[in-house]
C-alpha cells in the first residue's frame, strides 16, 4: 500500500532528515513509527502526503509513484489518505457536524451525501450525541475523535496519524487507540507516528523505529524500547 | 454538486469581503480613481477622434492674395484654380468676409478685434480639394505666381493638434498605468489578508484533498468583485460628471468635443473589463505564494 525505496530527504540549508529509507507497508496493516523527536517520523508522513518531495528515492502509494504525480493530481491522492494530528486541526467556529462536513464539502460532495455520511461516521466514533457542539465544548479526547471522524468520513484506504495521543491523558489515549484499531479492522491501512511507549507495547503491532533519519528496526508485533535495552 | 459549490463560493467570498471591510474599501476606491481616469481617457479619445475626423473633412487650402493684386490677376487665378482637376470647389473670401470670421473667432477678446480693421486682413481663395493629400500638386502649380502672398494647408494645424493630443494621451496612459498597478497591489493585499484569516481552513482543505482551484476561486472572486465594483462606481461618476466636462470644453467649442451621456456610458463600458482584469490579476498576485501545493 505504501512503499518507499531508498528515500532520503535533506531540507533546505543541508539539514538531513531521512537517509535511505526503504519500507513496505502492506494493505490493512497497522504500523507504528517510533523514535525520538527529530528522528524523521513526521518527515516521512509529510512525504507520504506529498507535502514534501524526497531529495532522492521513490515513494509509492497505492501502486502509484507519487513523486511523479502531477501537482493537480495531488488532491486526488489526498482524498485517499485520512490524516490525524496531535493538535486536532479543528475549526473552532464550526460545529462537530460542520467540521466533518467541511472535509466533504470542499471536495465537492453533494449535500445529501454529507447529511447522511457525517452522522454515520460520528456515530462510529462515539459522538452521535454531540453533533452540534463546538470544539471548545468538547474534551481533548472527543476533539480527537472528531478529527478521526473527519479523516475517515471519506473512507480512505490509508489513515496517517501523527502523534494522535500526544495531547491526551493515558486512559483517553487508550480509547483513541481502540478507535484506530477498529478503523484498521475495516481494512484501512493505519500508519501512526508516536513516542508513547505504553500504547506501542500494549498493541503489539508492527513497529518501525527511526533514529537520526534511518530505520533502526522494523519488527512485526514489536514493542517500543526493544532496541534500546534501557 | 454544482449548486453546493456555488453556494460554498458565495458564502466564502462574502465572509471574506465583510471581514476585511476597510482594506476592501481602500482597494475599491483606488480602483474607482484609476478606472475613472482610464474611462476619461477613453471618452476623451472618442471625442477628439470624432472631432478630428470631422475637421479633416472640412480642411481647405487657403490661397492668400497680395494686397496690391489687380482684379484681373485675381480672376485669372480663380479661373486656373477651378480648371485644376484636383480641385473640388473654390470660394472667394473678401477682406470684409475675413474680418467677419476674425470677429467671430476672437469674440472673447474685444481688444484684438478693435485694433484690427478689415483692410488689414488679406483676401483669399478657399480651395477644397478632392483629395486633401494633393495639396503639394496645387501648391507647386501656383508657386511663384504674381499676386499670391501665401498658400496654406490647414491640415498642418491639424497635424500639430494631433501630435499634442497624442502626447497628452501617452502621458495619461502612463499615469493610469501606475494607478492600475497600485490598485492591483492593493487588491493583492486584501487577498493576502483574507488568506491569512483563513489559513487554518486552507490547511485543512489541502489536507483533505480540495483542489487548488476550489480553494482559489472564492479569493479570486473576491478580487474580481472589488475590481468590478470599482469600475462600476467609476462609470457612474464619469457619466455624472458630464456637466463638468461640458463646462471645461467651452473654450474649445470650434472643435466640437462635447459628448452625450450615452456616449460616455458606451465608451467607458470598457473600464468594466479593465476592472475585472485588475481584480483577477490582483488576486492571482495575492495567491501567488499559494500556487504550489
Amino acid at each position: 500500500m505504501i512503499r518507499t525505496v531508498n528515500v532520503s530527504k535533506i531540507y533546505r540549508g543541508g539539514i538531513p532528515a531521512l537517509h535511505d529509507i526503504s519500507i513496505d507497508i502492506l494493505k490493512s496493516e497497522f504500523v507504528f513509527l517510533v523514535g525520538p523527536s527529530g528522528s524523521g517520523k513526521s518527515t516521512l508522513i509529510r512525504l507520504m502526503l506529498r507535502e514534501e518531495l524526497p531529495t532522492s528515492g521513490e515513494i509509492y502509494v497505492a501502486g502509484k509513484n507519487i513523486n511523479q504525480l502531477a501537482s493537480w493530481k495531488v488532491p486526488m491522492l489526498r482524498r485517499n489518505i485520512g490524516c490525524v494530528f496531535q493538535d486536532f486541526k479543528l475549526l473552532p467556529n464550526k460545529t462537530v457536524f460542520e467540521n466533518v462536513g467541511f472535509a466533504l464539502e470542499v471536495i465537492g460532495r453533494p449535500r445529501e451525501f454529507i447529511a447522511k455520511a457525517v452522522p454515520e461516521v460520528l456515530e462510529l466514533v462515539g459522538l452521535g450525541d454531540k453533533i452540534d457542539r463546538l470544539p471548545d465544548q468538547l474534551s481533548g479526547g472527543e476533539q480527537q475523535r472528531v478529527s478521526i471522524a473527519r479523516a475517515f468520513v471519506n473512507r480512505p484506504q490509508i489513515l496517517l496519524a501523527d502523534e494522535p495521543t500526544g495531547n491526551l491523558d493515558p486512559s483517553t489515549s487508550v480509547d483513541i487507540m481502540k478507535l484506530l484499531d477498529r478503523i484498521n479492522r475495516t481494512g484501512t491501512t493505519v500508519v501512526m507516528a508516536t513516542h508513547d511507549h505504553a500504547i506501542v507495547d500494549a498493541m503489539r503491532r508492527r513497529v518501525i523505529e527511526l533514529e537520526n533519519g534511518t530505520v533502526l528496526r522494523d519488527q512485526e508485533r514489536g514493542v517500543y524500547g526493544y532496541a534500546r535495552e534501557e | 454538486m454544482a449548486s453546493v459549490n456555488l453556494q460554498y463560493v458565495i458564502k466564502e467570498t462574502s465572509t471574506n469581503l465583510k471581514r476585511n471591510f476597510f482594506i476592501t474599501m481602500a482597494a475599491v476606491l483606488v480602483v474607482v480613481v484609476s478606472m475613472y481616469l482610464v474611462g476619461a481617457v477613453f471618452v476623451a479619445s472618442f471625442a477628439v477622434d470624432r472631432a478630428l475626423t470631422l475637421q479633416t473633412k472640412k480642411v481647405e487650402v487657403a490661397v492668400f492674395l497680395k494686397r496690391d493684386i489687380t482684379p484681373e490677376a485675381r480672376d485669372a487665378i480663380q479661373r486656373d484654380l477651378v480648371a485644376m482637376p484636383e480641385v473640388a470647389s473654390v470660394s472667394y473670401e473678401s477682406k470684409q468676409e475675413a474680418y467677419e470670421t476674425f470677429k467671430r473667432l476672437f469674440r472673447d477678446e474685444p481688444d484684438i478685434v478693435e485694433n484690427t480693421t478689415a483692410d488689414a486682413l488679406p483676401e483669399s481663395f478657399r480651395v477644397k480639394l478632392k483629395d486633401p493629400n494633393q495639396f503639394a500638386v496645387v501648391r507647386d502649380r501656383l508657386d511663384g505666381r504674381p499676386g499670391i502672398d501665401q498658400i496654406q494647408d490647414e491640415r498642418k494645424f491639424l497635424s500639430r493638434l494631433l501630435a499634442v493630443v497624442r502626447d497628452i494621451r501617452l502621458l495619461g496612459i502612463a499615469l493610469v498605468f501606475l494607478l492600475i498597478i497600485a490598485a492591483a497591489v492593493l487588491i493583492a493585499t486584501t487577498i493576502r489578508m483574507a488568506i491569512f484569516a483563513r489559513r487554518r481552513e486552507i490547511a485543512i482543505m489541502k489536507l483533505v484533498g480540495a483542489t487548488n482551484w476550489f480553494i482559489r476561486i472564492p479569493f479570486m472572486l473576491e478580487g474580481v468583485i472589488q475590481g468590478m465594483a470599482g469600475a462600476l462606481i467609476a462609470m457612474g461618476l464619469l457619466v455624472a460628471s458630464r456637466p463638468l466636462y461640458t463646462n471645461l470644453l467651452k473654450s474649445f467649442k470650434f472643435l466640437n468635443l462635447t459628448v452625450t451621456y450615452s456616449e460616455i456610458l458606451v465608451n467607458s463600458a470598457r473600464v468594466l473589463v479593465f476592472g475585472i482584469l485588475i481584480g483577477a490579476i490582483g488576486s492571482l498576485l495575492g495567491l501567488r505564494r499559494f500556487l504550489d501545493v
